[in-house]
């Protein structure tokens, strides 16, 4: 679908008010008793699965070529950007790395 | 809290960018900002808006990746549980990763220390300042810019920088490699299903990893108070 202003603003706004009641669960309502475990364990691993599962569409299906295909230079600007972000642990010179490497592949490689 | 800017100001700017690219006016995009405060979860929202989701998809989405706040409310409130509401509600609102990591540090190092709450006071307030400030400078850059095709590789960038600090050892490098792989193969799904089921699916993976490495320990993940 095509989203209007008027539905990703009622979009945001719903999600404020989520996170909010998320934020308040404990500091407000449930006071200093414990996560279960078992919950616990699994919320440990939300952000990298949420995260991964983003960044790898985004980067595969997004451009003038998307799809595993050398014509496709997100591709490899992304995976020299990942190798940046794990050595330096940097968003800056994350985006830096990729942005810059995807333009100059566009300028000198591209048709 | 310095060290933490440089990671927080580019997302900021490719936030305030991505809101103006939605199509929100400048007013518009600050406000929604201020009011959702959770820069992982809104720019997820609008990578998932640009990609056509339905609304429920993007919804329940981006609250998966703010269920963390429920763990960060629950490591603070042995500390600030007992104050009066005027102060939990404004703690909760200036709830985020960087302000609860320095203030799980500090009361660890300090245990008898009262003033806890206006620690984490100023810490929470330079974390929104910084942030409200990041994407005010991106929604003006993006209204007047004229914005190219190289934000929607923008956005995958800053998650990236965003994942490095999620990854911390083996049981949640499998999560996120496994999620990333389901994404890519369910990308085709009906209503971008492929986002959720992905998520889901890479948690599973990591708990079961987590589990046949140490089958013996209950995994709690780190806890500072400990």
């Amino acid at each position: 679908m095509n989203w209007n202003s008027g539905e990703i603003v009622s979009v945001m706004v719903l999600l404020g008010v989520s996170t909010f009641v998320l934020r308040l669960s404990f500091i407000h309502w449930f006071g200093a008793r414990p996560i279960p475990p078992a919950l616990k364990s699994a919320l440990r691993f939300v952000p990298a699965s949420a995260l991964a599962a983003l960044i790898l569409p985004a980067v595969v299906y997004s451009g003038d070529s998307p799809g595993f295909q050398l014509e496709n230079f997100r591709l490899f600007a992304a995976a020299v950007a990942a190798v940046v972000a794990w050595k330096s642990r940097s968003v800056l010179l994350t985006l830096v790395s990729g942005l810059g490497l995807l333009w100059l592949l566009n300028n000198f490689l591209g048709s | 809290m310095a060290p933490m800017m440089p990671g927080i100001v580019p997302f900021g700017i490719t936030t305030g960018m991505a809101l103006s690219d939605a199509g929100l006016s400048p007013v518009i995009a600050i406000v929604s900002s201020v009011v959702v405060f959770a820069g992982a979860a809104q720019l997820a929202a609008l990578q998932l808006i640009s990609e056509g989701s339905l609304p429920i998809v993007v919804f329940l989405s981006a609250c998966i990746i703010n269920l963390r706040f429920s763990m960060y409310s629950a490591s603070l409130a042995p500390y600030f549980a007992s104050l009066a509401p005027r102060w939990t509600w404004t703690i909760s609102y200036l709830l985020s990763d960087q302000a609860c990591t320095v203030t799980l540090l500090r009361a660890h190092q300090e245990p008898h220390r009262t003033d806890l709450r206006w620690f984490y006071l100023g810490g929470g307030m330079f974390m929104w300042i910084t942030w409200q400030m990041s994407v005010s400078i991106g929604v003006f850059a993006g209204s007047h810019l004229p914005l190219n095709d190289s934000l929607s590789f923008a956005l995958p960038l800053v998650f990236m920088g965003l994942l490095i600090s999620s990854v911390v050892d083996r049981a949640t490098t499998i999560a996120a490699f496994s999620a990333a792989s389901v994404a890519v193969i369910g990308n085709d799904l009906p209503m971008n299903l492929g986002f959720p089921l992905a998520t889901i699916i890479g948690i599973f993976v990591g708990i079961v990893a987590e589990s046949r490495a140490n089958p013996t320990r209950r995994s709690d993940g780190s806890d500072l108070k400990q």
